[in-house]
């Protein structure tokens, strides 16, 4: 069982990485994991191909985006009607955010087009060139560079980068 | 500090996880296993019900559209795959009566000395040509000489040669009863451009040889089989794993590419025999899959069987085929099909021990298998022919076990497959050896050895 013990290793090193991803592009922990555990599925599915570790975390990685984006577009269709208005969700007790910060920049990414939170994640979680976000993400490289500029102003308008300007200075 | 350096660091901070998120690698291979076991599920019900759906769409719509839209796709010939009446069941002497049988020398032949040429018997004449010059152990060139040996007068004449057009290195022959079709069984791939699209037809009526070059889906092909089916002349092609096949109207010289047979998955096939019965094409592939490993390589072989119908579909036979066996000249008794005695495959880069099977007789329209049993030959026989109501083994030299006596080459005896019985032969004089496999000329055997003596065994 070869390829069940080489996906296993891969599973356990990269599996946090992916669902920090995951959390950035949905906002959610919950859906996070989801995303997470579909994008591995598939990566288990294509393992034969893919072999190489490298092109495996290569392989994740586009897929969990694939899902992220394509799950945004269908959102509507998951639309539940409630008798009752749930609880609203509180922030993870990480000790890491005690001003809530990493809570309110979900919220804002959350706030942004799937498109454009695939950008900010690739370009700048990821610290790929907008070379390689473009060739990920199969646009050209000039609607990267708008949509990261658009995604970049609408969080200097949440305030959200002066907040982690004064956190630094702390 | 930049915006940029600002985004950084606000995205590796809300990307932060808390610490009980931990990968779940048992449930993720459970369920990954059980998705890639669905999907093979999946995969093939709609490889079933595609197949069901272009059985039945196919033919709709070829009905619909009309035949001529699909021209240069597969199709059956218009006179139809097979002849109306079934063939006539063997005829001409009991196997007891060849063992009353004598020997005698005829005329020799008035072709340069030659190995592995083309004999067919017409019902009036044996005709030779092909085959390199010059014996077997020192072949020289090709030549377009031929001729034929009337039995009734006893004599010998030469008959049209061979277009000078065509090259025909390793030719193998097809007699439909009224012209005989001729073509190369392996083209080696650097003499394909010399050699790959011969074929021609010969008519002894007219003593008129007609080249009809093989269609280019055939024609590309380096191994090529054939067998005439009282209708059609179908030839098959072994080409970069796939098998083409087209069929030859010998009347009209037209020719049809047939449907290819779907081989399963990684099976390609590298060498073919076909044969045809009364109602279908039986086609035999020899398949194997090598790869390389550490110390070399492995080779993974095996037989499928395909059946073309009438209606031009191919169906997998295989069922219970032996698998470990090749498939050499097989030939439709009438009532069943003869397979001489074969060697092990194991595909192209496995050399099989020095060992053969026996020969086999399968029933056409199961393809259940009988083995001859071992007979005065033991296990050194080459071929098997029809000879009147019975088999004639022709020996291929050696020690045969369990005896341990030394069989000599072109040792004969003849088998009766409605008892079972077999019955020594006695061997041509000085026991000389055969350019090629003998042939039974109604009611004697012919042999035409290296030397280019003619020989007959008669009543």
């Amino acid at each position: 069982m070869a390829r069940d013990d080489e996906f296993a290793a891969f599973v356990a090193a990269r599996y946090r990485a992916l669902v920090r991803r995951g959390l950035l592009l949905t906002g959610d922990s919950g859906h996070a994991e989801d995303l997470a555990q579909s994008a591995l599925i598939r990566t288990y599915l294509a393992w034969s191909r893919i072999r190489d570790p490298a092109n495996a975390e290569s392989y994740a990685r586009k897929t969990l985006l694939r899902l992220a984006v394509r799950a945004r577009g269908r959102r509507w269709r998951r639309e539940i009607v409630a008798a009752r208005v749930p609880e609203p969700a509180s922030a993870p007790a990480t000790g890491v955010d005690p001003d809530g910060l990493a809570l309110d920049v979900r919220r804002a990414l959350a706030a942004l087009p799937a498109r454009q939170r695939a950008v900010l994640v690739l370009r700048y979680l990821d610290d790929l060139s907008e070379a390689e976000t473009a060739r990920l993400l199969g646009i050209p490289v000039g609607t990267v560079k708008s949509r990261a500029t658009r995604a970049l102003a609408a969080l200097r308008q949440t305030g959200l980068l002066d907040r982690e300007g004064e956190r630094n200075e702390r | 500090m930049s915006d940029e350096q600002k985004v950084r660091g606000l995205l590796a901070l809300a990307a932060e996880l808390p610490d009980d998120v931990n990968p779940p690698v048992q449930r993720l291979v459970y369920l990954g296993r059980r998705m890639r076991a669905k999907r093979r599920r999946v995969h093939s019900v709609l490889t079933v019900i595609g197949a069901a759906v272009a059985a039945a769409g196919v033919p709709l719509l070829i009905h619909v559209l009309g035949p001529a839209a699909f021209v240069p796709t597969a199709a059956v010939p218009r006179s139809g795959l097979f002849a109306a009446r079934p063939r006539p069941a063997p005829s001409g002497p009991a196997p007891a009566q060849l063992s009353r049988f004598r020997w005698s020398a005829l005329p020799p032949s008035p072709l340069e000395r030659r190995s592995q040429p083309v004999l067919t018997w017409t019902g009036d004449e044996l005709i030779e040509l092909a085959g390199p010059n010059g014996p077997a152990s020192a072949p020289g060139g090709w030549s377009h000489a031929a001729a034929a040996f009337t039995p009734a007068t006893g004599t010998w004449h030469l008959i049209a040669p061979v277009p000078g057009t065509m090259l025909l290195t390793n030719a193998f022959g097809v007699w439909t009863g009224r012209r005989l079709f001729v073509a190369n069984a392996n083209v080696p791939p650097d003499e394909k451009a010399a050699v790959g699209t011969s074929a021609a037809l010969y008519d002894p009526a007219a003593n008129r040889w007609t080249e009809t070059p093989l269609p280019q889906q055939v024609g590309g092909a380096t191994q090529l089989a054939a067998t005439w089916t009282g209708q059609v002349i179908v030839v098959a092609g072994v080409q970069a794993g796939q098998i083409t096949v087209a069929a030859l109207n010998p009347a009209t010289r037209q020719w049809t590419v047939l449907l290819s047979p779907a081989l399963p998955v990684k099976h390609p096939a590298r060498f073919i025999s076909v044969v045809a019965t009364s109602d279908r094409v039986i086609l035999w592939s020899l398949w194997d899959v090598v790869t390389r490993t550490s110390d070399g390589f492995s080779d993974y072989a095996g037989v499928d069987v395909l059946a073309l119908s009438s209606d031009g579909s191919w169906r997998n036979v295989t069922r219970r085929w032996p698998q470990e066996q090749d498939v050499p000249s097989p030939v439709y008794t009438g009532g069943a099909i003869l397979v001489s005695p074969s060697q092990i495959w194991c595909g192209i880069a496995c050399i099989p021990p020095s060992s053969s099977f026996p020969g086999m007789l399968a029933d056409p329209a199961t393809l259940r298998i009988t083995a001859i049993p071992p007979g005065p030959l033991g296990r050194t026989v080459g071929t098997l022919t029809l000879a009147g109501r019975g088999i004639l083994a022709v020996g291929s030299g050696g020690i045969s076990p369990p005896s341990r006596h030394q069989i000599p080459v072109d040792a004969m005896a003849s088998y009766d497959p409605a008892t079972g019985r077999w019955r020594s032969l006695p061997a041509p004089p000085g026991y000389p050896p055969l350019a090629a496999p003998p042939i039974w000329a109604g009611t004697q055997l012919l042999e035409v050895t290296n030397s280019g003596q003619l020989l007959a065994f008669h009543a």
